[in-house]
């Protein structure tokens, strides 16, 4: 009760500092309109169907050559070594270059070479370029989700008379999985929201259609209802983190405080 | 988590109170009504002037107060580039210009510039060229030149600092396409649609696309120009429509093998224009725009266009 009124204290007095700034009515004609904003939220959550279809795509790609990636960088022996040399400079490369100048030189650089039999689509390379980033980045969520498994449950099982890879597959990932969830959906909420970025090479999804709304009125507004069209999307993915991150360290514990 | 969705509510509840109670927006205004090159203007005099005397209907353009007295200063950008201001065919650039060579009186603006000229009763060799960088013509202050020729466009911010007179060229878009593409067969707009276009944001160019050539496949759209060129290039796109002196200059220095397809018929409203730029309250201002009334008027505009834009590479789409 007290956390109701102390917040609903807090914003009325947010809200009146900034309804009662001189130039609010400019403002809020060039950022919450009412008007502009109705109109424009069909059209873009249409558009939006785009991301979400690029979204759905690169989320299954990575979260597959994720895991590929992690288990290579982990693989034991120096006969190994090479790969595992592909697999760290993988990771250090899509890791280290922003997603743009990726999304950049891959949509215009590979279609620009007229490779016969290579799609030129920019669709198709912006979700190349969103995989290969975001591969990168769950490598290392996973890894680290691998190497947070005590050594000794890999010589129990190998003990048990698992091979090596069946001690991987049945003993030590299960375990990691579950462990990296909550940092692997963090990673899923920040995917979701790089795929304005393919707007930069051509496609006309959700961002582009606000922008390009935005260009033609003057007004901010179509943007305000793209970030809400977002929200929609994130917060419940994020309360579930919460959840998951929640209950994970209620089964931890235990029953114990 | 019920203080979590509590929060989410609020600020959902802030943001759509913000939205509503607020005035419908008006339609962003348009700039003032232009007479196109073609059409003839209202306010020109009478067409039975012959094109060597001068349309004296004020006193104050029948002697000029120019900064060199008897003689009119043109500036331009230089480098002055082509298809404005044509480079001298076999000499060497003039030390003075760079590329075009505004001298010699080849190319669109160089020849508008001469026509202007001579409707202002200065023969061709009382007039003057002066180099100024194009960012100094349009800042306020002082100028160097009577009037300025270098595809300025018309906008209302820019009459604050300098005086722009009426339009001599409407900058209809155009598309711009490879010439290995079969677009660039195509001879009308309706034919347009079949093919993936292209274009930059925050031009009229892709609301071009949208509205009057509406294609059957979803137009693709670039944050600057060099975006468009690139996927141009790399075949994502058949074609990309900007406007005729952009689609020149993507021709000339940015592609190889590019080609017009054609310019665009002006759909409602009223295009970009090239102006003369003069001074801040110029007294000239009023005898540059008679000059450009006559040159209308008596077709001499529509030869030049004709010769030195649409001739070069740019036929009409129907």
């Amino acid at each position: 009760m007290i956390a109701v009124i102390s917040t609903a204290v807090f914003v009325g007095i947010v809200g009146l500092v900034i309804t009662s700034s001189p130039s609010w009515p400019l403002v809020q004609q060039d950022f919450f309109d009412a008007e502009t904003f109705w109109r424009f939220l069909p059209v873009i959550a249409r558009a939006f169907v785009l991301n979400i279809v690029l979204f759905l795509v690169v989320e299954v790609l990575v979260l597959t050559l994720g895991l590929v990636v992690a288990v290579v960088r982990n693989l034991p022996g120096p006969v190994f070594f090479p790969l595992r040399l592909l697999a760290v400079l993988f990771a250090d490369v899509f890791r280290g270059v922003p997603s743009l100048l990726i999304i950049y030189v891959l949509g215009f650089g590979i279609p620009g070479l007229q490779l016969p039999g290579v799609p030129s689509e920019p669709f198709f390379w912006a979700a190349v370029s969103l995989t290969l980033v975001y591969t990168a980045y769950v490598s290392e969520v996973y890894r680290a989700g691998i190497e947070s498994i005590h050594p000794s449950q890999a010589a129990a099982a190998r003990s048990l008379g698992l091979s090596q890879v069946q001690a991987l597959r049945f003993v030590v990932i299960p375990q990691a999985v579950r462990r990296v969830i909550p940092p692997l959906l963090n990673d899923f909420i920040g995917l979701q929201k790089d795929t304005v970025l393919v707007s930069y090479i051509g496609v006309v999804e959700a961002f582009r259609t606000a922008n390009i709304e935005q260009q033609a009125h003057f007004n901010y507004t179509p943007y305000l209802a793209l970030s809400v069209i977002f929200l929609v999307i994130t917060l419940p993915l994020t309360r579930l983190t919460d959840y998951l991150v929640a209950r994970d360290r209620r089964r931890l514990l235990a029953g114990a405080r | 988590m019920r203080r979590a969705l509590f929060s989410v509510a609020t600020l959902a509840a802030v943001l759509l109170s913000a939205c509503t109670g607020s005035a419908a927006t008006s339609a962003p205004t348009v700039g003032p009504s232009l007479a196109a090159p073609s059409a003839a203007s209202s306010s020109a005099p009478a067409s039975a002037a012959a094109p060597s005397t001068a349309p004296a209907s004020a006193d104050a353009c029948a002697s000029p107060q120019t900064l060199a007295s008897g003689t009119l200063t043109i500036g331009a950008d230089n480098p002055a580039y082509p298809p404005y201001y044509e480079p001298d065919a076999s000499t060497a650039p003039d030390a003075k210009w760079q590329l075009g060579n505004p001298l010699n009186g080849q190319g669109f603006e160089d020849s508008v510039a001469y026509a202007i000229a001579k409707a202002m009763s200065f023969s061709q060799d009382k007039v003057a060229w002066v180099p100024v960088k194009f960012d100094n013509a349009t800042a306020p202050g002082a100028k160097a030149f009577d009037v300025y020729l270098t595809q300025v466009s018309y906008t209302a911010d820019r009459t604050k600092a300098v005086d722009l007179s009426d339009g001599y060229f409407n900058l209809n878009q155009a598309v711009v396409a490879l010439k290995s593409n079969p677009i660039s067969k195509v001879t009308t707009v309706a034919g347009l649609a079949a093919f993936k276009l292209g274009a930059p944001v925050g031009t009229t160019s892709y609301s071009y696309i949208t509205d009057n050539i509406q294609p059957t496949k979803a137009p693709n759209a670039y944050n600057d120009l060099d975006g468009a060129v690139k996927a141009l290039q790399a075949k994502q796109v058949d074609g990309i429509v900007v406007d005729l002196p952009t689609a020149f200059y993507m021709r000339d220095a940015q592609l190889t093998g590019g080609t017009i397809v054609g310019y665009l018929p002006t759909v409602g409203g009223s295009p970009e224009y090239f102006s003369v730029l003069l001074g801040k309250g110029s007294s000239l201002t009023l005898c540059v725009d008679q000059a450009i009334a006559s040159i209308k008027a008596d077709g001499t505009l529509d030869a030049i266009t004709q010769k030195w834009i649409y001739d070069e590479g740019a036929p009409a789409l129907k």
